[in-house]
């Protein structure tokens, strides 16, 4: 992998500020990136350390009977099921639940030409989803900036952008100061999925005008 | 009061019984729960994702690699994901990431991860190191669980430099623990 999350993107995974979406990309990037999991298990470390030398205040509450008997309440409830990983699938660990095991499961609907879109609601919190495009061989998205941050990690295939290019697994971080127009160079489909703390600004009018119906 | 040490996370990891689990209850619930004060739970919800997170050590103890990091780190990313899917998202899905599902990753994480006090004490010094800033930007992010934009809007700088605070506290922290460690 040649394209990693800002390193203090990594950073605020570690600290688990990110929002669901966002840390849901770094999570599945980092899956099959040794560079960015040494990060975040540095991250990680930190984050123990601050736990290890948080204030105490000698509670009460941390009974360990209550907890015992939480336990065993838990263990005589029905099981809930478990989800069925599968590793060696093209889609990462940390979306299968969402959306399975197989990029053809994905239901694509018609965003605009050359190019096919898929929401995916991943919490009860209102605007808290992911994108997926999947854009046809050379197909342009429009110059366009960002009101919030905006992450996308290719499934498949590949794009060109102002800061190189993205392959399967890659991540493209951007922030608000960023304009960019990728444009599809892998010989098949590019597959992607976005997640973005606000809306995109298209430098053209008409894509505007477009994205306030379809919005990203 | 006894130890949480490594023989005895193996040793329960081998057992899994309540009576070396109390030692890491003892342990381990107090530091989680303030910690989950601290970023702004009311002592129920705090109580409640202690618990939570002190069920999951129980159930997934078995997935614990100590060469991938301390057993600090690993108790730590159980209570953030707890605390990311129950105080701020809400979500309609537990939310889990690698180092929580149930399979064996031969990937280490390229940590070279000593005793577990030794690495916890190097990392504290590493943190103490860090000039002020850096380590201001460091501490809202981890101990009071702010976004980029709430560390910017709380210290009056824009985000861009909390970003490249970031940044360099990270890599300061990288160059002291090298130091620490070697």
């Amino acid at each position: 992998m040649k394209q990693h999350p800002d390193l203090s993107t990594l950073i605020s995974y570690s600290s688990g500020t990110l929002s669901l979406a966002f840390s849901t990309l770094v999570a599945s990037h980092t899956e099959n990136c040794a560079h960015c999991k040494e990060i975040v298990q540095i991250g990680n470390e930190l984050g123990a350390s601050m736990m290890e030398n948080a204030v105490e205040k000698k509670e009460k509450t941390q009974d360990y009977n209550v907890f015992l008997n939480k336990l065993n309440n838990k263990n005589n409830s029905p099981e809930i099921k478990k989800i069925d990983f599968d590793l060696n699938s093209e889609v990462p660990v940390s979306l299968q639940r969402y959306i399975g095991n197989h990029l053809d499961d994905i239901q694509w609907s018609f965003f605009a030409p050359g190019i096919q879109k898929s929401q995916v609601k991943i919490s009860d919190k209102s605007n808290c989803h992911l994108t997926f495009l999947k854009i046809k061989p050379k197909k342009k998205i429009p110059e366009h900036g960002h009101k919030g941050g905006e992450l996308t990690l290719v499934l498949k295939g590949a794009f060109d952008d102002q800061n190189g290019t993205y392959a399967a697994g890659d991540i493209a971080d951007h922030d608000m100061s960023t304009h960019h127009e990728p444009v599809v160079s892998s010989k098949e489909d590019c597959i992607c999925v976005i997640a973005t703390d606000g809306p995109m600004v298209f430098k053209s009018l008409i894509a505007n005008m477009y994205q306030s119906i379809v919005r990203i | 009061m006894l130890e949480v040490n490594k023989d005895l996370v193996k040793k329960f990891q081998a057992e899994k019984n309540t009576k070396d689990f109390e030692v890491i209850f003892n342990y381990f619930a107090p530091k989680i729960k303030s910690l989950l004060m601290r970023s702004g739970a009311d002592g129920a919800q705090a109580e409640d994702l202690m618990h939570d997170t002190m069920i999951n050590i129980w159930e997934k103890i078995h997935m614990y690699n100590p060469d991938k990091g301390s057993f600090s780190s690993w108790v730590y990313t159980i209570a953030r994901n707890n605390r990311i899917d129950l105080l701020r998202k809400k979500s309609s899905q537990p939310y889990t990431d690698i180092s929580e599902v149930d399979i064996a990753s031969d990937n280490d994480s390229g940590l070279d991860i000593v005793e577990q006090k030794s690495i916890s004490a190097h990392v504290k010094k590493a943190i103490e190191l860090l000039p002020l800033k850096q380590r201001r930007v460091i501490e809202l992010s981890f101990v009071n669980d702010l976004t980029q934009e709430e560390i910017a809007s709380e210290l009056s700088i824009p985000i861009g430099t909390v970003k490249s605070r970031m940044r360099l506290a990270y890599q300061k922290m990288k160059d002291n623990l090298k130091e620490l460690q070697a």
